[in-house]
């Protein structure tokens, strides 16, 4: 296990223009640890997962995944990093299997695709193209695709969003394996998204006041 | 070693398949190079002149599909969505690099077919026709050496300079507050590198023309033209270096430039003369049109303010009307881009209570405010030009 933390985000700040988003932010999530991030619609969740997955750049401050920082060492932060956006996009033109060979592939552990599908378990449908898809099997075959290798933070927003409640199951399952070998996980979620969540014992965070509290508050 | 090399391959494929490609690689090099040609083929054969037009049309020609050959590189939505993985920059580069090297090898041939149809067409002999072919050839080669400085210098220069550095002053200087530092270099490098690419193929011209036209050339010229060679190759070497070096720490910037267009997420006004009559769908797409074209009000000012300076001015002549062709294309084509976004658009309006066209989210409203300016310059022009024949 690593003696880093999963993730430290420490002191960030984002502005867009002359909005300040995130003012001075600073998160710490250990090895088998769960924060859950909450805040109103617009308060800057998406901002600050996308600073965690390198696809929004800080004005300030700097973040670290598994120890390795995300703007000195890009790649070795990202082969710890398994993030699943709120709007995952399936490109046209490839099969469910297809993408999930590609993610495999990408995190370094071909025969992690196995793994990915079994937990799929989508029999026929895989290899039909991934666009072909209902929103709730998209959302699975993404968080599938995470699954290859051994990523030590989960970034997730919104994981939960339009999957039934078998597939919700299966996802909490991957999840609580995943704490269980030492990974950290975040999680962007709404209320309605609570009751999936409270299971992996979570800590809060409030992205508006940058307090952690163990409650989920309003 | 094998497997890691096979498996390299494998994510190269698939990687090309998140972005699809359309008409602007292939379309706008050859309708530049179909104009460029017109124009050459209404000289006569006059060899100067014919040179001339090369010179000053091959960068036009170059430049005029560079965006669609380099989007790919930093610029298309699967480079930012793809950035949360560890995927190497060499493997985004080797991606977008085949696109990029598709749509030079159509530029250089629909220039070469053009140069050379146009110079025979007009009756210049086969030797210096041949001259003009090489001209632009050698051209074609120093950008082909030298346009991936392009996305290297985007990637370089397109990151976060401290504000000490020389760097960020001269970014935020030459920015001049329309973007952020980050975004600016990839307003200025396009054009400097085409730019580049002319300067250095000039020694290799001069001295193909003057060995042409049998006029001994100074030793100077020859190796004045295996330097600028060498240094179009200097800067290929690097240029994979330098994007790798800024790929990570530009990308986010360029897309938040371009997200934002530098301001607040709040959109320019659009003018009301173009928001016809109710029908919703059809501001909707005057509304698209207008976002989505990239200084639609100057298009528009081209091409009315050419057109009827064109009808004012000039008599009616091929050169003339590939000119008036030009600007009026300038106008028109983005709406073509609009097309692009009709199932998007249709997803939206099939549920909404509106009319067949409104539901398949289409509306003669754009097209109205589209054409009608395109029909009332033409007129102009048929007018006055019939007046003064």
């Amino acid at each position: 296990m690593s003696p880093s933390p999963a993730l430290l985000v420490d002191a960030v700040v984002k502005r867009y223009a002359d909005r300040t988003i995130l003012d001075g932010l600073t998160l710490q999530v250990d090895a088998g640890d769960t924060v859950v991030l909450r805040g109103p619609n617009g308060s800057g969740k998406s901002t600050l997962l996308g600073c965690i997955a390198g696809t929004v750049i800080p004005d300030e401050g700097r973040i670290a995944l598994a120890g390795h920082d995300l703007a000195k060492e890009p790649i070795a932060a990202r082969a710890a990093l398994r993030y699943l956006p709120q709007e995952p996009e399936v490109p046209p033109g490839l099969g469910g299997d297809e993408l999930l060979r590609f993610f495999a592939d990408v995190y370094g552990d071909p025969a992690g695709f196995d793994k990915a599908a079994a937990f799929l378990d989508f029999g026929d449908a895989l290899p039909r193209f991934a666009t072909t898809y209902s929103v709730g099997m998209r959302r699975q075959l993404m968080f599938a695709a995470l699954l290859p290798g051994d990523g030590q933070l989960l970034v997730l927003d919104e994981p939960f969003a339009g999957v039934d409640e078998t597939g919700r199951a299966k996802i909490r399952a991957a999840i609580e394996a995943a704490l269980a070998r030492g990974a950290g996980v975040v999680i962007a979620a709404h209320d309605r998204d609570v009751v999936d969540v409270a299971s992996l014992s979570p800590r809060y965070f409030d992205v508006s006041t940058g307090e952690l509290s163990d409650t989920p508050g309003k | 070693m094998v497997r890691a090399t096979v498996m390299a391959a494998s994510i190269r494929s698939t990687l090309r398949r998140f972005e699809t490609h359309g008409w602007e690689v292939w379309l706008i090099p050859v309708v530049v190079a179909a104009a460029g040609a017109v124009v050459m083929g209404s000289t006569g054969a006059d060899l100067v002149l014919l040179r001339g037009l090369v010179f000053v049309g091959g960068p036009l020609l170059i430049l005029s599909g560079l965006h669609a050959r380099l989007a790919d590189y930093l610029h298309a939505p699967s480079r930012h969505r793809l950035l949360a993985l560890p995927l190497a920059p060499d493997d985004h580069w080797v991606t977008a690099q085949r696109v990029h090297r598709r749509g030079l090898a159509m530029t250089g041939a629909v220039g070469a077919l053009a140069i050379g149809g146009a110079a025979l067409g007009s009756g210049t002999d086969l030797v210096p026709a041949a001259g003009l072919v090489g001209d632009w050839l050698w051209l074609w080669l120093m950008s082909v050496l030298v346009e991936p400085l392009i996305p290297a210098a985007g990637a370089r220069l397109g990151q976060r300079f401290d504000e000490e550095r020389t760097e960020h002053a001269v970014l935020e200087r030459l920015g001049g507050g329309f973007t952020i530092p980050e975004a600016v270099v990839h307003l200025y490098a396009p054009g400097l590198v085409v730019g580049l690419a002319a300067a250095l193929a000039m020694p290799g011209q001069l001295w193909l023309d003057r060995s042409i036209d049998g006029i001994a050339s100074p030793p100077g010229l020859a190796i004045g033209a295996l330097v600028a060679l060498a240094m179009a190759l200097g800067g290929c070497l690097w240029a994979r270096r330098g994007y790798a070096q800024g790929f990570f720490g530009s990308v986010p910037w360029l897309h938040e430039a371009i997200r934002t267009l530098a301001g607040p997420p709040v959109p320019e006004p659009v003018p009301t003369w173009s928001l016809l009559g109710r029908d919703p769908v059809g501001h909707l797409l005057v509304r698209q049109l207008w976002r989505t074209t990239a200084v639609p009000g100057l298009r528009l000012f081209a091409m009315l303010g050419g057109t009827t300076w064109i009808a004012l001015a000039a008599s009616p002549s091929v050169a003339a009307l590939a000119t008036v062709l030009a600007l009026v294309a300038v106008w028109l084509v983005p709406s073509m881009r609009i097309r692009a976004l009709a199932p998007g658009r249709a997803r939206l309006c099939a549920p909404l209570p509106l009319p067949p066209a409104g539901r398949a989210g289409r509306s003669w409203v754009l097209w109205a405010v589209v054409l009608a300016p395109v029909a009332g310059s033409m007129t102009l022009l048929t007018v006055l030009w019939s007046m003064n024949a």
